[in-house]
């Protein structure tokens, strides 16, 4: 429209087909037109641009044009009229395209930092090598990832595995731990049945021996005296007597110590004390055997214990040593104690026959296993010993070299150490 | 010395009681001495004496010692004690027990002990017998 309303003014102004002026107004026209178009080209390009930066810049230069091909126009009226309104005119849309140019101006710096295409796709490029990059990263990261899961998961497979076994472990364990403990109470049930047969039956048997004994005494009275035969049977009557007697005394010892001994009857004793009790009680096998009994409890003068125990430990040991004397050499006992690790050891030694422990050994603590017949014994003795040590946590260990002697150490939880319970 | 009116054997061993029966004559410590096989008898009997129902003449009378066995059927020798401690109180008072056992069961003499009766243990001989009159029996001295 508006080429139309040029071209009729034109059309209006000039006439047409006349000489250079002709000419001259048709260049104008299309300089008019060429400035138009571009203008309108660019006001489109604005309104379609997306970014405000390059909106504005292509609006001015779409001012700009308009502006050029404006003041072109005004050519066909300068001719046709005179004008100062066209001067006006002229000079106005000067300075508008001024003005645009001044904006655009300003606007470089903005304009400058508009990457081109060029860089666009350098840095599109750049970004997609990072990106590939990242990718390729990434997809290692994922596989490291992969090979750290599947490590775990074989992990904790085997993990489970193992816990398995080991849950399958502690299950049989505890099986076998509660078939012991069953084990081990029926045990301690038949021992204690067994200790109480033997108690009742050494009990009950003491009375009728006590009335053979009895009897053999009131036969004797009522019998005439010297008889030299009868006197002989009846010698040989009282030993075999007393020997079942000796025999029932000794059962009864057995059975006693077998039995656990009381918390209360535990009482903090004096080695040098009992000691003394038990050489009154041998008195007359210690003036008969003429022993030497040296003493020296000074490093550890008392332990804690049952007074029963530790008088047939002392007496049972003094005893064995007596008995068991080696006729050619004053007989020597030394008795001492010492503290040892957790233990309060007592050394008794002497001089005596000594024996073969690698023959003995084993059988030396079983109940009535006898190694001579040259003296009394009931086998009950070393037995006893053991029991004891036994019951109470300890422990007893022999060294013997025959003809030289025999020591027995015998190794009692120290207590002032250990308070702990007794089990 | 006076002899005592009379001792009780309670024993369920007829040996024993023979036997010491026998050693009690010879001593000539009494001239009656009964015997009893459990501690129901004897109880039976110190019953109905304390309670008068029986005639003190011949097979009845009054002991001033009782030998008491632990071990017995029916009725054992602390049963007894305990049944004999609810006796009327003049009955008790010159009546002396004893036990007299093969026992030496730690519980046994500890029940003794704290009873405050005589623990003797068998074989009964004439050396016990003589230490128990002296320690019980003084005043019966002329």
């Amino acid at each position: 429209m508006l080429l139309f309303q040029i071209s009729s003014s034109v059309n209006a102004g000039t006439p047409a087909g006349s000489g250079p002026d002709g000419l001259v107004l048709v260049g104008e026209l299309f300089v008019v037109t060429a400035y138009l178009l571009v203008a309108g080209v660019l006001f489109y390009l604005a309104l379609k641009r997306d970014d405000r930066e390059r909106r504005v810049v292509l609006a001015l230069f779409g001012t700009i044009a308009l502006m050029g091909g404006a003041v072109h126009l005004l050519e066909f009226w300068e001719t046709a009229s005179q004008g100062n309104f066209l001067l006006i005119l002229r000079l106005v849309f000067g300075v508008a395209a001024l003005i645009a140019a001044y904006l655009l101006f300003r606007a470089i710096p903005g304009l400058l930092a508009i990457p081109s295409e060029k860089q666009l796709k350098r840095t599109n490029i750049d970004l997609r090598a990072q990106i590939e990059e990242r990718e390729k990263a990434e997809a290692a990261l994922r596989e490291t990832q992969q090979e750290l899961e599947d490590r775990v998961q074989k992990r904790s497979a085997q993990a489970i595995t193992a816990n398995r076994e080991l849950e399958r472990e502690i299950e049989n364990r505890k099986r076998a731990e509660k078939q012991l403990i069953s084990k081990n109470y029926e045990l301690i049930k038949k021992n204690a049945d067994l200790d109480d047969f033997v108690y009742y039956a050494s009990r009950d048997l003491k009375g009728p021996v006590l009335n053979v004994s009895g009897l053999v005494d009131a036969i004797r009275e009522e019998l005439p005296p010297n008889n030299p035969e009868l006197t002989q049977l009846f010698t040989r009557l009282d030993d075999s007597v007393s020997s079942i007697h000796r025999k029932l005394n000794n059962l009864a010892e057995v059975s006693r110590i077998q039995k656990p001994v009381e918390e209360v009857d535990l009482k903090k004793l004096s080695f040098q004390a009992v000691l003394e009790q038990v050489q009154a009680t041998l008195a007359q096998s210690i003036r008969e055997s003429d022993a030497k009994i040296q003493a020296d409890f000074s490093a550890a003068p008392e332990v804690f214990f049952s007074r029963d125990n530790l008088y047939s430990l002392l007496r049972n040991l003094l005893s064995n040593s007596i008995k068991y004397r080696d006729p050619q050499r004053t007989l020597q006992i030394s008795l001492t104690t010492r503290l040892q690790d957790q233990y309060l050891v007592l050394e008794v030694k002497d001089n005596g026959m000594g024996m073969d422990l690698s023959q003995y050994g084993q059988h030396l603590f079983s109940l009535f296993r006898r190694f001579h017949d040259h003296v009394e014994g009931s086998g009950v003795g070393l037995y006893i010993i053991k029991r004891i040590m036994d019951n109470n946590r300890g422990k007893v260990e022999v060294q013997s070299v025959l003809g030289e002697g025999t020591t027995f150490l015998l190794y009692f939880v120290n207590h002032d150490q250990d308070t702990g319970k007794r089990v | 010395m006076k002899k005592l009116k009379g001792i009780l054997l309670i024993d369920d061993d007829d040996t024993n009681n023979f036997l010491n029966h026998r050693l009690l004559n010879r001593m000539q410590i009494t001239d009656k001495i009964r015997e009893f096989r459990n501690g129901k008898q004897a109880f039976d009997y110190l019953y109905s004496i304390s309670e008068g129902h029986a005639e003190l003449t011949g097979e009845y009378f009054k002991p001033s010692l009782i030998l008491l066995d632990i071990n017995m059927p029916v009725m054992d020798g602390f049963e007894f004690l305990a049944l004999f401690e609810k006796l009327s109180e003049s009955f008790r008072k010159d009546v002396v027990l004893a036990l007299l056992t093969t026992s030496e069961h730690n519980q046994d003499t500890a029940r003794a002990a704290a009873s405050h009766i005589t623990y003797l243990t068998k074989p009964l001989t004439t050396q016990k017998v003589q230490d128990l009159l002296d320690a019980h029996f003084k005043d019966n001295a002329e």
